[in-house]
């Protein structure tokens, strides 16, 4: 491997192709998932991942969850209470947290813990030949080991995203009762109120819509980055290292980025 | 070249580029089937390349490959898939899925054709078994050791009894018990399943005892091709520098066997 810089234009080009590769990855991946060859093995599989993933991510992201909404209670109410409108902290807590701070919050630790974890199994996989031999057995990699996480990720982010909601408005709840005196059953109605306005499609809100929309875009999008990238690994062990920082940092720039374009068409476009 | 009427694996003009460094120049190669046919050659010679090649997992810059009857250099799918349908691959590293049991991994080709589990499960036993590893099926390749891992490799690789095996280095970094083990199941895979072999080797001694053929790859090409005992009497530069790093070449000639 040649320790030359490649020059700017290189990068973008190989970015380019990357992103390129990634989102082929991502589609030929879903098309398995809707018609599967075995649906029986392939409905074991995505359990199985479903189930490691959700054990990896769970307690970290109801940590952070819940931290996150004592932060926007504590920011928030600050600055409510100079206006003297600190009732209006639950809807502002529950709101940020339902379509921003949740997906946010939960793709980004997905990203550090299960995207990191894809990609240095996959990584290694490739390094080792195992990615070969599975060629040579004509088992094809991508319903056999991409397929699985990627959907994994999707479902895995939406649910998490869901918990993530729910204890950052209890967390909320708790500092609002002990800073700003707002009794928790107070906060809790009014958050649950503020997120049933206005509606669309007539289930859910808007904002809940847009939070879940989020949750999920960002969730297939870390599984095909993180398969993807550890799919592409060469040069051994330091391969594995570099793909699975390369899987990191694409997902959390591109959570942000896709982020904002998914809330400018929510609130922008559809507004 | 003297190969028989009908080579199971035919490479004609086959050559391979790594940016600016030529790898393969120009390989010409025929393995006549139901015998084994060992590559020997410096490190980084193209060995390992010249066996992906043959699987398809490198595709040539040009040449033509050809393995039972079907070309395979053309990236057609189809084609691939039938010609791997017949060959197994016993890899270097073993290449065990690293978070499947020994008995998963030898069961994976079976199961993913979707053989109903009974089955499997005896020709299970029965391949773990010929490798001399019965009783470590539940274990993890992480718990085994290499030349166990090169023999489940073996098992899963010869599972679907393929007519062709290719074999990157079964015994290298082996001691000469487990050595004289793998070489025997390679002999095996010819003698008692009718396999043809194609072993990348740089272990002299198990090259002679394994080989109908040997053929010494040097220059990008198969530079000279020789029966075992040809080789022994050989005065080419490259085989004597092997013979030269074998403190008594003639103590490990395997006992006469009739060519095909
Ligand atoms: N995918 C690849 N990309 C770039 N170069 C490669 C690639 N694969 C192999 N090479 C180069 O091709 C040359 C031949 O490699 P190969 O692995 O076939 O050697 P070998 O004869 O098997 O050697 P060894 O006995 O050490 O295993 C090496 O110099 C290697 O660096
Ligand atoms: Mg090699």
């Amino acid at each position: 491997m040649s320790a030359r810089r490649p020059s700017p234009l290189t990068s973008v080009a190989d970015g380019l192709e990357h992103a390129g590769r990634t989102f082929l990855l991502l589609v030929l991946a879903l098309a398995h998932a809707a018609l599967p060859r075995r649906p029986l093995r392939a409905l074991g599989r995505l359990v199985e991942q479903l189930h490691v993933q959700l054990v990896k991510s769970l307690l970290v992201v109801s940590v952070v969850g819940a931290f996150m909404g004592m932060i926007l209670a504590l920011q928030s109410g600050e600055a409510l209470r100079r206006y003297g409108a600190e009732g209006q902290l639950p809807s502002i807590v529950a709101a940020s947290m339902a379509r921003e701070m949740g997906p946010f919050v939960t793709a980004i630790i997905l990203a550090a813990t299960v995207g990191a974890a894809i990609a240095a199994e996959l990584g290694t996989m490739r390094v080792s030949e195992e990615i070969d031999a599975l060629e040579l057995m004509n088992i094809d990699p991508v319903p056999f080991l991409v397929t699985p996480r990627i959907v994994a990720l999707g479902i895995a982010a939406v649910l998490l995203t869901v918990l993530v909601d729910v204890v950052g408005v209890v967390g909320g709840a708790l500092v609002a009762h002990a800073h700003f005196g707002i009794s928790v059953p107070e906060f809790l109605t009014a958050s649950r109120d503020a997120l049933s306005e206005p509606r669309m499609l007539g289930v859910l809100s808007k904002d809940l819509y847009s939070g879940l929309v989020k949750a999920l875009v960002f969730g297939l999008m870390v599984g095909g980055l993180a398969c993807s990238a550890g799919l592409r690994a060469e040069g051994g062990a330091l391969g594995v290292g570099r793909a699975v920082r390369s899987s990191v940092v694409a997902s959390v720039v591109l959570t942000l980025v896709v982020g904002y374009v998914i809330t400018w068409v929510f609130w922008v476009v559809l507004a | 070249m003297s190969a028989g009427a009908d080579p199971i694996v035919r490479l004609a003009g086959v050559a391979k580029r790594f940016g600016a460094r030529t790898i393969l120049d120009g390989l010409d190669l025929a393995v006549p089937r139901g015998t084994n046919y060992v590559i020997m050659g410096p490190s980084g010679t193209g060995k390992s390349v010249t066996l992906k090649i043959m699987s398809g997992l490198l595709a040539p810059d040009a040449g033509s490959v050809e393995i039972d009857g079907v070309r395979i250099e053309g990236g057609s799918r189809r084609a691939l898939r039938q010609a791997r349908e017949r060959l197994g691959f016993v890899f270097q590293g073993a290449a065990l899925i690293n978070w499947m049991s020994a008995r998963d991994n030898v069961a994976l080709p079976l199961r993913e054709r979707g053989v109903p589990e009974g089955e499997i499960r005896a020709t299970v036993d029965r391949r773990l078994a010929e490798v001399g590893l019965a009783d470590i099926g539940d274990k993890f390749p992480s718990e085994l050791s290499g030349g166990m891992r090169k023999r489940v490799g073996f098992a899963r690789a010869v599972v679907l009894e393929p007519s062709l095996v290719l074999y990157d280095e079964p015994t290298t970094g082996l001691d000469p018990v487990t050595t004289r083990i793998v070489d025997e199941l390679v002999i095996g895979a010819r003698d008692r399943h009718g396999a043809t072999g194609v072993v990348v080797s740089h272990d002299v001694g198990s090259a002679l005892r394994v080989a109908d053929r040997i053929g010494v790859l040097d220059g990008g090409r198969i530079a000279i091709e020789l029966t075992p005992d040809e080789f022994l009497r050989s005065t080419h530069p490259v085989v004597r520098s092997f013979l030269a790093d074998q403190p008594a070449p003639r103590e490990t000639r395997p006992p006469e066997r009739s060519a095909p």
